[in-house]
């Protein structure tokens, strides 16, 4: 129910009476339909501050789980090329069309996943980072990708340094260049293979923003613009 | 004064939510009347008979003001047990990397003491064997006697052995040695005090001190310091918006000297103490500990130092432009410009 607000004229109950916009100062207008008189709706500076803190919770919830979502998805995207080892180089050696050459359904089934796998994620990235240009969600994705494929040699590689400047043996295992490259060229398969889900991405993205809501909102936003370069 | 002046004239009534100043009553549906005085606009409420003057904001009763404290009032909360959480991450690496760093010195204790153990039991066993020899000798032989062997000491008739649970041995009823799981290298070694007076100082000197027995491994724990510590530095930097940066390390400075106290207090020097690692630890943590406690302050004031910027570009990629403005703060105290949609 909305807040009391009585005319300062006749005394008339206006809470029910929509506020127009002022063309001129674009104040919240309301006139009084027995007396004609014209008062401005103002807010209450509590309702204020409930505002400012909806519109935070919302900014910050929408933050963290966008956040959430592209490192999910950056972390699901680097298990898929570790993975992958697995599936495409059987013997050591990257081969990427092993799963079709031997013909095997589990292997078959596996690839298809794998790479069904990284076209989504790709399209999630980029569809959440689609208020930027088009291939920057594949730019995040691949940093972040990059980041957690080689986060394990760089924490060991630190800790070897340590050890080699400080003069003593450590045993941990640091992944070795063999390994590394491995690594990349899975990356960069599964990388070019998931390009294919920015389609779909800046489809579904042209469809949410053709939405009524948000094309009002455009609208909207657009007579403001101009209403402003008037003044 | 007429029946008609009496009555105060009503204009319309209250079809929206308004609470009583006085009672909390909603005040919908009563009628308002022009005050006869100065001609304003009122409600009285029904409950109490507080009179609401209509021109002003509708009164949100003080649950508004409550919700706000209680909003701070959690924002605290959070940041102490942030704050706590601090302390306790830093104070716990660092404890870790002093009992890494004081794992050769534990080993060499423990396995000196266990040399003065054994030789103290092969000399008692010896003594007792030389008893039992001297009663069974002939009294009138003038022949030197045997140079004593320590197994057949050991072994001889009439000693009692008893080792309890905790691998404490008695022999004959004196305390001999509490080695227990030595398979660590002895530094889990029992060490008594009597050895502790007057060979442990000997005992590192003769190894060369205690920085020739550092073991250096403690310093694999800079790695992890670094990455918590920068996560750490970060969230400070975001957290505390009211204050400069220079300000905010005044919260990992508190933070590292109570962790520093609480180090140093656990691993005080105690009497108490009985294995090889713990004694070599209380000998470690004044040194390490503040090491590991100024890296960990430099590595939180980079964190604070690079945490705002983060947030920025983090804000920035991850939020349309429309989104941001509830998070304008995070330019506008640094006096920057809020980022435009492009």
């Amino acid at each position: 129910m909305p807040r009391s607000h009585t005319c300062p004229s006749c005394l008339k109950e206006l809470a029910k009476i929509r506020a127009i916009p002022d063309p001129q100062y674009a104040l919240p207008i309301v006139v009084c339909p027995r007396c004609e008189h014209t008062s401005v709706r103002t807010r209450h500076p509590d309702i204020q501050y409930w505002r400012e803190f909806r519109r935070l919770h919302g900014s910050l919830r929408s933050l963290l789980l966008r956040l959430a979502l592209i490192v999910g998805s950056s972390l699901l995207f680097w298990m898929l090329v570790m993975v992958s080892d697995e599936l495409f180089s059987p013997g050591g050696r990257f081969d990427p069309v092993y799963p079709i050459a031997i013909g095997d359904v589990d292997y078959l089934i596996g690839g298809v996943s794998v790479l069904g796998g990284s076209v989504f994620l790709m399209m999630v990235v980029s569809m959440l980072m689609s208020h930027r240009r088009v291939f920057f969600g594949a730019l995040v994705l691949i940093v972040l990708s990059l980041f957690f494929i080689t986060i394990d040699f760089m924490t060991t590689g630190a800790m070897h340094l340590i050890a080699t400047i400080a003069d003593f043996d450590f045993g941990v295992h640091m992944p070795s260049g063999s390994e590394m490259i491995d690594r990349f060229q899975r990356f960069g398969y599964l990388l070019s293979v998931s390009m294919i889900g920015i389609i779909p991405a800046i489809v579904l993205r042209n469809t949410i923003n053709d939405t009524p809501r948000r094309r009002f909102r455009r609208v909207l936003r657009r007579k403001r613009k101009q209403r402003g370069s008037n003044d | 004064m007429t029946e008609q002046q009496q009555i105060p004239e009503q204009f319309d009534e209250i079809r929206a939510d308004r609470a009583c100043i006085g009672c909390g009553f909603n005040l919908y549906a009563q009628p308002v009347t022009k005050e006869e005085h100065y001609g304003l606009a009122i409600c009285r409420c029904p409950e109490c008979g507080t009179v609401a003057a209509l021109q002003q904001y509708p009164t949100m009763t003080h649950w508004v003001n409550r919700f706000r404290a209680l909003i701070a009032a959690i924002w605290v909360v959070v940041l102490l047990a942030f704050f706590v959480g601090n302390t306790g991450a830093i104070s716990g690496m660092t404890g870790a990397a002093c009992d890494e760093g004081a794992r050769h010195m534990g080993n060499l204790i423990g396995q000196a003491h266990q040399n003065w153990e054994d030789e103290k039991l092969i000399k008692l066993k010896a003594i007792e064997a030389e008893g039992a020899s001297d009663t069974q000798a002939d009294p009138t032989s003038t022949q030197p006697a045997a140079p004593l062997d320590p197994l057949a000491a050991l072994n001889a008739p009439g000693t009692t052995i008893i080792t309890n649970s905790n691998g404490v041995t008695t022999i004959n009823g004196v305390t001999m040695t509490t080695t227990t799981g030595n398979s660590s290298g002895g530094r889990w070694t029992s060490i008594t005090n009597e050895w502790r007076d007057a060979y442990l100082d000997d005992t590192i000197a003769l190894n060369g001190g205690l920085w020739a027995n550092v073991n250096r491994e403690f310093l694999i724990f800079l790695v992890p310091m670094t990455i918590i510590g920068t996560l750490f530095g970060i969230f400070w930097s975001i957290a505390l918006l009211g204050a400069t940066r220079k300000k905010a390390l005044l919260v990992p400075l508190v933070a590292c000297s109570i962790g520093l106290v609480i180090v140093l207090a656990i691993h005080a020097p105690d009497r108490t103490y009985v294995y090889g690692q713990s004694i070599a630890v209380s000998m470690y943590a004044p040194l390490i500990a503040p090491i590991m406690f100024a890296y960990q302050f430099l590595v939180i004031a980079f964190g604070i130092w690079i945490g705002r910027k983060v947030a920025r570009v983090v804000v920035t990629l991850a939020l349309p432009p429309r989104s941001r403005v509830p998070l304008s703060i995070l330019w506008t105290r640094d006096g920057l410009p809020i980022p435009s949609a492009k």
